[in-house]
């Protein structure tokens, strides 16, 4: 302040020297000093600052809304409000730190959709090689085949997928580290982030980093499954790999539509909202679910975790059919 | 297949076009190409300039006077005719002010005023064209007025035809790539016509295919485009549409057309070529298609600056072909106070070398692919009548998750809406109005009218990036308000979205009814969603709304607009150089003219009828009576039935401005300036 306060009155009425480089100034002028403060430091400060007013602002609002739902007879409000209330109490900012590189960590998506694209092309061979060469017939008559195969073939495929991502997401967050040259906003909360100002958990950036990465393999893995059962229908890889990549990018056209929309419900069913999760973390929101409030990242988990499952299902009758034809083993069905 | 035995080179062909088109199920490929490209342009094209297509009368009114080069003629044209609007308006409130003061006959009137009401019925499409004209005068030389709409959808953007490339990727990884499938190459080396001979072939079928599918392509979307909005004034120079405004390149719109399409075709072939030769390379589908895709989508995707994948030597940059027009754009930086490059111009010997780089890592390709002389056919016995079935099964899957569901009909009695009163509503529990006593927050509350309880309408608690306008809308239990949400990716705000919430006053439970997407330069992803900036531009100068069952309308600026619910479409209902009354009454819409004549808009035949026998500025609309400030008797409330259209006098005195509040009137006297409170027989209430 020190510094700023005489810099917003020289500039104040706009007559202040343009003079290039200027000795008593940081930068080229007054004015571009006088916006570096602001921009950098004064506002991102008095965010900071303001932050914990704010939030109690929040919370005791909530409060009041518990009763008034509770008034009308609102259940789901209520409830709904009072998750605010605990979510919202006590969070403050109490040190400001540098938080660029997150700034732009957590906008950054486009590895995510290399992530996908590699695994769309790992995912594709998995059944498929042994189908073109009609393998999959003979090694269901092995003792290890069928269900013990397919096991083993979706384990690899996951672990593949958790691989190549982390991957990424280690070489994104080590690249993100060095060009902005610091981490130390990683103790910072996640609601230093002025676009997640309404955090849907209390967690501090470095934990989210974590989380994020999680919650992203978790979204690819699943539209892996999706390849996997799409390529499960064909006996090449042709027309499964078009059809998944159409398929990939009808979800990104969805989750982009439907990005910032208060139609929670819309978000959370589109598996890869999990991929570019912050949309699910920047704001607190719920959906109902009989009556009780659901965060809506844990109902977009929850969907996720429906479709993999519909999708092994899928699968697994796949593979079905296929040992049915090749004399039956119904054990082995029944395990799967 | 095996039973061509040498010597037929038509027979190769014959037997190579039967395998691409009816054993791969190309032509079923073909066709659903075309059939979801055509249905993607019909269901998804937009107008560039959405303001066009609304005020397409009297648009071309003005530009069929200025269409051509720039002149000091249309430059004449232009300050006259601004000047001849303006004057026109004053000239015509003065003589409806003479006309209702009594000052002027009736034929008198009619006489001044139509001349100059058709002068004032284009204005909407004067401002139009006047913003084109800013645009031209900044380069006369070559840049000319034509209509832009057809020409803008066709050429001005820099999308990716991702259909297409899924139908190159199908129709022509599979010319080699299904022979390796089976093992066949080697049994082919055996044969005497597998030879180069017939790897020339396959490459050659395949080149003709995707050349003649890139014609038809370009033929599709001009035809596509002449139909919808028209593609005249071809021979204009290509600088007239904005988008290429910067450009060096002297070329006009058709031309620019033609090279994008010659260079689209050369882009094409490229990429043909690159999935042969990756397929014959790598031997399998799956990192065929993979490394095909990536060549493509990454650079497309993933360069930050739009002009850097025309440097990139590779399909990529000619699949799309408009930035080699463009030229250089920069962009204000508000922190750093200097231009940064937004898209760098292609020069012609930047251009040279990447096409002479590709042609010849094409040649080279070419070459590879002839000396691994990879010349194997496939028998190909699979069922694959289930594949286009199961293809059809997902689609239209996808399609029925797409399409709505129809919201219910129905046709009860609405509650009325006021201009004058959109910021208040009153219903039988409560009073909702703006509570404007503290300026740092002002906010909508509604107040219990039994217990005179007081409360914020919107309740949410998190307020943050959040801006709640104060216009309501209501009827019976439900009160309607909207907001805007915004987002903080950086160092500024941006605005997010548009959205209308219904708030249930029995449970005070939101729902969202509507949402709008507005942010325009956000790239999220891969930006495959992106506002229009025309109607981004509408929806942040909204001043209040009302809605019915199917439809929303807003008032805007100088118009009322109506929005679908379901689909989002939008179109100008009303337009009126200044809004000063409407009303609204489930069905109809009331509003003051520019003639101060309320007018009835039927929101269901979309006609419109003149009040008689009432001139005024200010109306409310109540159940059964409009009451209104008599221009002619001086500034009286008068009261109008709607049923019997019986007009009755309310006060004797001039009254400034009042408001309704059933029952009651509430009105300012003009000579006293003080309140007053009257019942609806206009007798007062103290």
């Amino acid at each position: 302040m020190a510094i700023y306060r005489p810099l917003e009155q020289r500039t104040a009425d706009l007559t202040a020297s343009t003079t290039y480089r200027n000795a008593d100034t940081y930068l080229a002028n007054v004015y571009e000093d006088f916006h570096f403060f602001r921009w950098c430091y004064v506002n991102p400060m008095k965010y900071a600052y303001d932050y914990e007013a704010y939030a109690h602002g929040v919370a005791s609002a909530a409060r009041d809304n518990i009763a008034f739902y509770e008034s009308m007879g609102n259940a789901y409000e209520s409830r709904k409000n009072a998750a605010i209330a605990e979510l919202f109490e006590g969070r403050a900012i109490t040190s400001f730190s540098y938080t660029e590189m997150y700034q732009h960590y957590v906008q950054y998506d486009f590895s995510a959709f290399l992530a996908l694209l590699i695994c769309l092309y790992g995912f594709m061979s998995v059944f498929l090689t042994e189908k073109e060469t009609e393998m999959d017939a003979l090694l269901l008559t092995a003792e290890a085949g069928g269900a013990a195969t397919v096991r083993a073939k979706l384990m690899a495929s996951a672990l593949f997928a958790c691989l190549v991502c982390f991957w990424f997401w280690l070489v994104d967050f080590a690249a993100f580290s060095a060009i902005f040259g610091s981490w130390e906003a990683a103790s910072s909360p996640l609601y230093a982030l002025e676009s997640f100002v309404h955090a849907s958990i209390n967690v501090s950036l470095g934990q989210y980093a974590a989380l994020s990465a999680v919650v992203k393999t978790a979204g690819i893995v699943v539209l892996g499954l999706a390849f996997l059962l799409i390529s499960c229908f064909f006996r090449n890889a042709l027309i499964p790999f078009i059809i998944g990549l159409f398929a990939t990018f009808g979800c990104v056209f969805m989750a982009e539509s439907s990005m910032g929309s208060g139609r929670v419900w819309l978000k959370a069913i589109n598996p890869f909202v999990l991929v570019v999760n912050r949309e699910l973390f920047r704001k607190a929101e719920f959906v109902s679910l009989l009556g009780y409030p659901l965060p809506s990242y844990m109902a977009a988990l929850l969907f996720a975790a429906v479709w993999g499952a519909v999708f092994l299902g899928g699968i697994a009758i796949f593979v079905r059919k296929n040992a049915w034809r090749q004399g039956g083993r119904r054990r082995v069905i029944m395990d799967l | 297949m095996l039973g061509v035995k040498g010597g037929e080179g038509v027979s190769l062909w014959i037997y190579e076009m039967k395998k691409m088109f009816f054993h791969q199920k190309g032509l079923i490929f073909i066709v659903l190409y075309f059939v979801l490209s055509i249905a993607a342009m019909i269901l998804f094209d937009k107008p560039v300039n959405p303001d066009i297509e609304r005020n397409r009368s009297p648009y071309s009114f003005y530009l069929d006077q200025v269409r051509g080069p720039y002149s000091e003629t249309t430059e004449r044209f232009f300050a006259d005719e601004a000047r001849k609007i303006s004057d026109a308006k004053v000239a015509l409130q003065k003589a409806t002010d003479d006309y209702y003061d009594g000052n002027m006959e009736e034929n008198e009137f009619l006489a001044v005023s139509g001349p100059l009401e058709n002068i004032l019925q284009n204005e909407k499409g004067f401002k139009l064209i006047y913003d084109q004209y800013t645009y031209i005068r900044e380069n006369p030389g070559n840049r000319y007025f034509l209509y832009t709409n057809g020409w803008n959808g066709l050429l001005s953007h820099d999308k990716l035809d991702f259909l297409f490339l899924l139908l190159l990727l199908l129709l022509v990884a599979p010319v080699f790539g299904f022979e390796f499938d089976s093992k066949m190459d080697a049994l082919l080396l055996t044969v005497k016509q597998g030879a180069r001979r017939h790897a020339m072939c396959k490459i050659g079928l395949a080149l003709l295919t995707v050349a003649v599918l890139c014609l038809l392509t370009a033929g599709l979307r001009y035809t596509f485009y002449q139909l919808k909005y028209g593609l005249g004034n071809g021979d204009y120079p290509l600088q007239s549409l904005s988008y290429f405004g910067t450009s060096a390149k002297s070329s006009t719109l058709f031309e620019a057309f033609l090279w994008i399409t010659a260079g689209k075709l050369f882009g094409s072939l490229c990429f043909a070529m690159l999935i042969l030769f990756a397929s014959v390379c790598l031997k399998k589908y799956a990192i065929t298609l993979f490394s095909c895709t990536a060549v493509i989508l990454l650079p497309y995707y993933g360069l930050p600056l739009e002009s850097s994948k025309y440097f990139l030597p590779g399909p990529l940059g000619f699949m799309v072909s408009t930035g080699f027009f463009r030229g250089n754009e920069y962009k204000r930086n508000p922190f750093k106070d200097q231009m940064d490059v937004v898209f760098r111009e292609v020069s012609f010997t930047a251009w040279s070398i990447v096409f002479a780089v590709t042609l010849c890592l094409s040649v080279a390709m070419f070459i590879v692919i002839l000396i691994r002389r990879t010349n194997e056919w496939n028998v190909g016995k699979r069922s694959y009548g289930r594949r286009g079935f199961r293809l059809m099964l997902v689609l239209g899957l996808a399609a029925s998750g797409l399409s709505g569901c129809a919201s219910p009909d129905t046709n009860g009695q609405r509650d009325v809406y006021n201009y004058s009163s959109r910021q208040s509503f009153e219903n039988e529990r409560y009073r909702f109005y703006t509570d404007d006593t503290d300026p740092e927050n002002i906010r909508i509350v509604f107040e219990d009218k039994k217990t005179g309880e007081k409360g914020g309408l919107v309740r949410n608690p998190m307020t943050a990036l959040t801006r709640v306008e104060n216009a309501i809308y209501g009827n019976g239990t439900h009160v309607y308000y909207m907001k805007y949400d915004f987002d903080k990716p950086a160092f500024r705000e941006v605005v997010d979205r548009f959205s209308v919430v219904e708030v249930d006053t029995a449970t005070f439970q939101e729902s969202m009814i509507f949402e709008k997407k507005l942010s325009t330069d956000r790239s999220t992803m891969l930006g495959l969603v992106k506002a229009n900036d025309y109607d981004a531009g509408f929806y942040l100068t909204i001043s209040s709304f009302f809605l019915d069952d199917r439809s929303l309308y807003f008032i805007g600026q100088d118009e009322i607009r109506w929005v679908n619910r379901l689909t989002g479409k939008m179109s100008v209902l009303i337009r009126c150089p200044v809004i000063k009354s409407v009303a609204f009454d489930g069905r109809y819409i009331y509003y003051v003219n520019e003639k101060s004549r309320v007018v009835k808009y039927d929101t269901r035949t979309d006609s419109e009828t003149v009040v008689p026998d009432i001139v005024t500025d200010y109306f409310v609309l109540t159940d059964t009576e409009l009451l209104f400030l008599n221009r002619k008797d001086r500034q009286k409330i008068y009261a109008l039935h709607l049923g019997n259209a019986a007009i009755r006098k309310l006060t004797d005195k001039s009254v400034l401005t009042f408001h309704y509040d059933k029952p009651y009137i509430f009105y300012v006297n003009q000579s006293d300036l003080k309140n007053y409170r009257m019942d609806m027989d206009g007798q007062l209430v103290y």
